[in-house]
């Protein structure tokens, strides 16, 4: 960290600018503050987007076996990885373009309008802070069980929720740099150890696995595997986090695109061989319940080494969500009191480490106040409606996008293909999965949209005066078209 | 059992420190800096000061060459 270079305190700034001439530079030195710093490559984008969603192959995917089977939880991964593709390929369109920190909320800001960017910043920090919250929950829980199956029954997982969340927010607070190196290396370590259940079951050789005998078609039809889409969503919730980091990577329009398409690309690989493992060692009916299922496979593997590669494997994908969580949350947070969207407060940067310190702070409490509830699937059912709401308006953001500023109009760092089927593609998925969680959560979806409701009303009768309307929008772009 | 509720307790103290470290910091740090010099640059706003500074340094270094060029 001593390569940080660090802001003068107060006194100094101001006997600088007093001994300066007066002249255009020291105009512009007074006037300057603090930014986020741009040292981040396109594997920490990766270590980020995977980081967040790994957690999602070691357990929650398996639900969507209850739902419709094994075949339905394959149909799930699939269709649910053709929605996140298109995320990915939209994201990286638009990011490479808009970077800055908040990702989705800024495009939203520069490309539809006020009202939608304080919604999609807020489907955000509700969407990692839920997900953060989810993932101490699982850290805690994990330590239970080791400890039960070591025969020391009792552990109270409370402490190691809170020290999850304060050793991981002491990380980011300390700088970006060492926060996503350390979720490059434990992303990496936890993507292993899949890699290393698929080696050590010869997955491969006829007779290892045995799909023949444990596969048994569609057992609730074809409603059942749309009900299964509502967990399909585990094995990638969380990708579209790469853009909150659009501010602080050193080459945004490559970068981004290359970190989040190669993120999509491990994440479809490690999705599918995760249900090819566990559906051909485990019974569909166990599956579908199991709390740990890719720990559970290695114990029915008899094989030592790769239990315990499989649990720290599972306790880094936790951890390596959480830090992501805390990472990508801090950023929307911060981005949106930086357009007064929330109180400016939150916007001011660490001069010292050059993060948003006050937003990250701010998450200790409400996650670990999320984390003790230990309501782990109302948690993450939130995370995942607030997800979902945010792909939902990308599909809006990209027709505007291209409609608004052509190709020829603005450069842009990536261009995605075949526009705009992603866009309707991804609305034609989101509508279904929409449809899957009403089936099984049908409430809890309608109770978050009235949440929504509500804080936009807020924002439009309260809030919005504190805007500084004109100065939001930052993009140095030309007027967009029939405007 | 006991190891149980030492593991416990570590854990809660070691959570407590790290947290009150990084509370304490961001309390000296708001005390120690203006407000102004906190609140983050806007997206590009730094990069569009350090054109600024560049041009300002250019006409300077014209006004110097003058300047000299005048004296000898």
């Amino acid at each position: 960290m001593s390569t940080v270079p660090s802001a003068a305190p107060a006194s100094a700034a101001a006997a600088a600018s007093a001994t300066a001439p007066a002249t255009a530079p020291a105009a512009a030195t007074a006037n300057r503050r603090l930014s986020l710093l741009r040292v981040l490559g396109p594997a920490h984008v990766w270590g980020l987007g995977v980081g967040i969603v790994l957690v999602g192959e070691f357990m929650g995917w398996n639900f969507s076996v209850a739902k419709g089977g094994a075949l339905g939880s394959l149909i799930a991964c699939w269709v649910v990885g053709l929605l996140y593709t298109c995320v990915a390929m939209i994201d990286s369109e638009v990011t490479s373009t808009v970077a800055a920190a908040g990702g989705q909320y800024a495009q939203s800001k520069h490309i539809v309008g006020p009202l939608m960017a304080f919604n999609v910043g807020l489907y955000l920090v509700m969407a990692y802070t839920m997900l953060l919250a989810s993932d101490a929950l699982v850290v805690g829980d994990l330590l239970k069980t080791v400890a039960e199956r070591a025969g020391a029954p009792g552990l109270n997982p409370k402490p190691f929720v809170f020290l999850t969340v304060a050793v991981l927010a002491f990380l980011n607070y300390r700088g970006v740099l060492i926060t996503l190196r350390l979720n490059l290396v434990i992303t990496a370590i936890a993507c292993a150890s899949i890699l290393l259940m698929f080696l050590a079951t010869k997955s491969w050789s006829s007779g290892s696995l045995l799909h023949g005998q444990l596969i048994s078609g569609l057992p609730y039809g074809w409603m059942g595997a749309i009900g299964a889409l509502h967990f399909g969503i585990w094995y990638y919730l969380g990708i579209e986090g790469t853009c909150q980091s659009a501010e602080e990577v050193r080459s945004p329009p490559r970068s981004l695109p290359l970190g989040t398409m190669a993120g999509m690309i491990t994440l479809l690989i490690m999705a599918t061989m995760t249900w090819y493992v566990c559906t051909g060692l485990l019974p569909w009916e166990y599956l579908g319940t199991a709390v740990v299922p890719l720990f559970d496979a290695a114990s029915v593997s008899n094989n030592a080494v790769l239990q315990v590669a499989l649990f720290v494997g599972t306790l880094f994908a936790a951890i390596a969500s959480a830090n992501g969580c805390i990472n990508d949350a801090a950023r929307a947070w911060f981005s949106m009191g930086r357009d007064r969207y929330i109180p400016e407060w939150f916007a001011a940067v660490h001069p010292r480490y050059r993060t948003p310190y006050r937003a990250i702070l701010l998450l200790v409490p409400i996650g670990v106040a999320f984390g003790f509830t230990g309501l782990l699937d109302q948690v993450v059912t939130f995370s995942i409606l607030s997800g979902l709401l945010g792909y939902t308006v990308m599909p809006l953001n990209m027709v505007l996008f291209r409609r608004k500023w052509p190709l020829d109009s603005i450069k842009r760092g990536y261009v995605h293909p075949g526009h705009p089927i992603p866009a309707v593609v991804l609305l034609i998925l989101c509508g279904l999965t929409y449809f899957s969680i009403y089936l099984g959560y049908g409430r809890q979806l309608l109770v978050m949209l009235g949440f929504y409701v509500l804080a936009s009303l807020w924002f439009v009768l309260h809030r919005y005066r504190y805007v500084r309307r004109g100065a939001q929008f930052t993009m140095p772009w030309p007027r967009p078209q029939g405007y | 059992m006991n190891l149980l509720r030492l593991a416990e307790g570590a854990a809660w103290a070691v959570a407590i420190v790290l947290f009150g470290g990084i509370l304490l910091d961001a309390w000296r740090t708001s005390r120690r800096y203006e407000e102004s010099l906190l609140t983050s640059s806007r997206e590009g706003e730094i990069e569009a000061d350090a054109r600024e500074v560049e041009s300002g340094l250019e006409q300077i270094e014209d006004r110097l060459d003058e300047v000299s060029g005048r004296h000898s």
